[in-house]
């Protein structure tokens, strides 16, 4: 105990010492900002919720603007702070007039804050020996995947879902958490680490889950990676995680009920070959897999490999032409419908099993397995005229989510996978200024 | 009169060139994130009912921008920006609204000030916008009664965004600030449009001053002429219109009543929630008025000098700060001061006859801590105001209450098992405790513990809103927060 003692004096006093001037180094970043353009276009979109159908094809323009400030402290202390701003509207119903009552002849304002994080590095500046952020911030480990995988911090394992932000149509493969994220790097930055732990954004909200992120670049051909998300480790309200208040959630057979809580896996590689064909050559393979709660339960969550989604991604070497050209796929087994709809509104862990959900996806019946859309694929392409003018033209069949008309309320997001039928895809052309 | 046009067309193109030529300087910009965990523990809502213990999560962001336009003119705007959610009732599973998250982005100051004089010592300061307005500068949390209550219905309120540096009401007006005695002696004049609470856009004028008799003892007092002009008198004070018949009293037998007849009807409510209601001649009468008024016909027999209640009023303020260090020595931070209100000068019948329970005091200490914390901090309140402490029916009149009476709709007392006759005691006495310790210029933690007059957001039919009424009404509410904040 003894020993111990003085590592942890040793590290405190360095932490108080680190913290001693009160007549702080400010640098003021320059501020980050930028606008966008986007037009896209929906080809047979579900509507996860609602009896109508959306009207198809669908088509959407919208302006996007952000700006970030960040300084930094003393060398040691960052933080960032950023607004993003956007309007959206709802897709109207098919065969009808949009109508004011859904809400469905209106554009609406949505600003946002969309990062609000603050950061202390310990150690040495350049090798910190460990970096502590808290706060709101974007959360990538998957630097490769561009629209698909990053399953361990946007998806649920009981009822399994994965599903993107219902405002980003590009740049979706990231995930906003809430909490705190401890990173450590070793072998000089070959081995990176992140433990983090995160507050829940989606219902019910504020529960506690404790994540660990790794990835080890083995040279500069192949990096692996690998993490584990204890979902909802630490409820908020217990009785709302495992919610018994409801017959629907209890398990067939009576002996239980379904929990919100879940163990995440997750493994990823990637093969860069520009060091084997050469640097004008960018080429890169990567996939990640990832298995969405660990435990079976009965009835809905008896197979592990329904609860697998395995993506694949390829940047295609262009020749300079463009900045990047990627394709992934991904497939995804689970036999019942994407939705996060009654998991939110009722704490209901089963899959959502609502008859009107299953016609809206093409299915009579809801014991049948929802097959259609097993497969996710994207093609995406972006080229930079200048350091700030960018084009971005994307076409997906994804995870994608819209705000919608919730009846009798106002809008919200759709709580659900609205590319879920056979021939659901969206293209997306964008044209971006930023600094 | 075609002079004094061109006069002022030529006045306003020198001065759009002056502007054009100004000597600009951009002041760095100000910004900071922070992020909160706090958990309120038998919260209630609006009808008395207790929210289930919640425990929250937000970041927080802002940013101001400020530029000083040849030395005289600065101005100042301000971003915000957060995310909340609404409590939902103990027991219940949450439904709906109660399972998102929600953006809040909104201005949180659009300022202007121009400086006549020397810059050092300036002969009247004009300040115009939407802006922070803090007279208290040593209040953490209670008090700053002048600018954060109404004075019929009594209410003090915080703002629901705030959980941390919440005693510092934002103004939406003008403000005239003349120093005196060598900045001993502070004045403001204030032209205040009503932002907070309806009817919106009413004008109060207020005046506020303190004076440092010495390093060690300030004085400060004020006066808030509420609602001094209204925008639309018929609503500031309401006697025509859905439930303006219950914003009345009235003469009978040579004394004073009101027309909300439940309070002479309901005598108390027991244990389990039962209500004895009692039958009493003049709850049929006071029913009887409010049938007449609002049918616009004749009072019955015996009733005279029907008057209504109105939201205008006038309310006082002192307060008085004795520093220590002068005395103990410049190390040991310690400060005692005290605030005391009156919210509404005048008296009215039934509802507002006894001044006392109009007059919030509050009585804080900042304790020493020999350097090892910024702040450590200690508030006390008592206010004796009998009723629910809520604005609710000043932005709704509902049945059998009135707009300007006190927030006494049967439901939240039965709740408490109160009849509405009976005074509301959980309330009367509120407390803080705040630390903050800064571990650099930029860096700082914060823990606080309250029992203090918080609103949230919360659920209300059709939209979601502030909750309208002091969250931390019950005898068991209180809530902690922590807060990590990086700014600069």
């Amino acid at each position: 105990m003894r020993v111990m003692t003085k590592p942890v004096t040793l590290f405190a006093m360095g932490l108080l010492s680190s913290f001693s001037s009160l007549s702080a180094e400010v640098v003021r970043n320059p501020i980050n900002a930028g606008i966008a353009l986007e037009e896209f276009q929906l080809f047979h979109p579900n509507n996860p919720q609602q009896p109508e159908s959306y009207a198809s094809p669908f088509i959407m323009v919208r302006p996007t603007g952000w700006i970030f400030e960040s300084a930094t402290i003393d060398e040691r202390i960052t933080f960032v702070m950023g607004i993003g701003a956007t309007t959206f509207s709802l897709p109207n119903d098919s065969a009808k007039y949009p109508t004011g009552g859904n809400y469905q002849s209106e554009l609406f304002p949505a600003v946002a804050l969309v990062q609000a994080s603050g950061s202390y590095i310990f150690g040495d500046l350049k090798a910190p020996m460990l970096k502590v952020t808290f706060g709101q911030m974007p959360y990538k480990y998957n630097p490769d995947a561009k629209n698909l995988g990053e399953y361990l911090f946007r998806s649920t394992p009981y009822p399994n879902t994965v599903l993107n932000s219902p405002f980003d149509l590009v740049n979706s493969a990231q995930a906003s958490i809430l909490g705190i994220v401890v990173s450590k790097n070793f072998a000089g930055s070959h081995w990176k680490n992140d433990l983090l732990f995160t507050s829940a954004t989606t219902a019910p909200l504020y529960d506690f889950s404790l994540a660990y992120v790794t990835s080890y670049t083995i040279n500069p051909i192949f990096e692996v990676g690998a993490g584990v998300n204890l979902y909802r480790l630490i409820p908020v309200q217990s009785s709302l995680t495992t919610w018994k208040g409801d017959p629907g959630n209890a398990y067939p057979d009576s002996s239980g009920y379904y929990t919100l809580k879940g163990q995440m896996l997750m493994a990823r590689f990637s093969v860069d070959f520009k060091p084997i064909l050469g640097n004008s050559i960018d080429m890169k393979l990567y996939a990640e897999g990832s298995l969405l709660g660990i435990k079976n339960y009965p009835k809905y969550y008896t197979k592990l490999a329904d609860r697998m989604p395995v993506m694949l991604g390829l940047d295609v070497p262009t020749g300079g032409w463009l900045d990047k050209l990627n394709v992934e796929a991904e497939y995804w087994k689970n036999p019942y419908l994407n939705s996060t709809y009654h998991m939110a509104y009722d704490g209901i862990g089963r899959p959502n099993l609502d008859a009107t959900s299953y016609q809206q996806a093409g299915l009579s019946s809801t014991t049948a397995a929802v097959k259609d859309d097993d497969l996710k694929w994207s093609f995406s392409a972006t080229k930079s005229v200048s350091k700030s003018l960018s084009f971005t033209a994307k076409a997906a069949n994804d995870h994608l989510q819209l705000m919608q008309y919730m009846l009798a309320a106002f809008p919200g997001k759709s709580y659900g996978d609205v590319m879920s039928r056979k021939d659901s895809w969206y293209y997306v052309l964008r044209v971006q200024l930023a600094i | 009169m075609k002079t004094s046009f061109r006069n002022i067309v030529c006045s306003l193109t020198l001065l759009a060139a002056h502007l054009a030529s100004a000597d600009v300087v951009r002041h760095p910009v100000n910004a900071g994130v922070a992020l909160e965990e706090y958990q309120l523990y038998s919260p209630t809502n609006n009808q008395s009912i207790h929210y289930a213990p919640i425990l929250m999560v937000r970041p927080i962001g802002w940013i101001f921008g400020s530029a000083t336009v040849d030395e005289r003119i600065d101005l100042v705007f301000g971003l915000g920006a957060t995310i909340f959610s609404i409590a939902h009732n103990s027991g219940a599973h949450p439904a709906g609204y109660e399972n998102d998250l929600y953006p809040a982005v909104s201005m949180v100051q659009a300022a202007g000030s121009y400086t006549w004089g020397d810059l050092k010592d300036p002969a009247l300061k004009a300040t115009f916008g939407a802006m922070p307005y803090k007279y208290n500068p040593d209040a953490q949390n209670l008090g700053e009664y002048l600018f954060r209550s109404t004075p019929y219905p009594n209410t003090v309120l915080n703002s629901p965004f705030d959980v941390v540096n919440v005693a510092r009401p934002t103004i939406l007006g003008g403000l005239l600030s003349k120093n005196l005695a060598g900045g001993k002696w502070k004045n403001d004049i204030l032209l205040t449009s009503s932002n907070s609470t309806i009817p919106l856009g009413d004008f109060s004028l207020a005046y506020v001053t303190s004076y440092r008799i010495n390093p060690i003892f300030e004085v400060g007092a004020g006066v808030n002429l509420f609602r001094l002009i209204p925008i639309q008198p018929d609503l500031t004070t309401y006697k025509k219109g859905s439930s303006a018949n219950y914003n009345a009293y009235f003469t009978y037998n040579g004394k004073k009543y009101s027309t909300i007849s439940d309070l002479y009807k309901r005598d108390s409510v027991d244990a389990a929630g039962v209500v004895h209601v009692l039958s009493t001649p003049i709850s049929d009468i006071s029913d009887s008025v409010a049938i007449a008024l609002d049918a616009d016909t004749t009072l019955p027999a015996g009733v005279s000098g029907v008057n209504h209640y109105s939201l205008k009023g006038q309310m006082l303020m002192a307060r008085f700060s004795v520093d220590f260090k002068p005395i103990l020595g410049n190390n040991i931070d310690m400060k005692l001061y005290g605030e005391w209100a009156m919210l509404g000068a005048q008296n009215y019948p039934v509802f507002y006859e006894k001044p006392m329970d109009r007059m919030p005091v509050m009585v804080g200490l900042n304790l020493p801590t020999w350097g090892l914390l910024d702040l450590l901090n200690v508030e006390g309140e008592y206010w004796k105001n009998p009723y629910l402490n809520s604005d609710y029916d000043m932005a709704n009149p509902q049945s059998k209450t009135g707009l300007a009476t006190p927030y006494l709709v049967p439901g939240p007392y039965d709740n408490l098992r109160l009849s509405i006759r009976e005074a509301v005691k959980t309330d009367d006495f509120k407390w803080s405790v705040s630390a903050t310790k800064s571990l650099n210029k930029a860096f700082s933690i914060t823990a606080k513990a309250a029992k203090d007059h918080m609103q949230v957001m919360q659920l209300w039919t059709n939209h979601l809103g502030r909750s309208y009424n002091d969250m931390m009404s019950g005898k068991d509410s209180w809530y902690y927060v922590l807060r990590l904040q990086v700014a600069i």
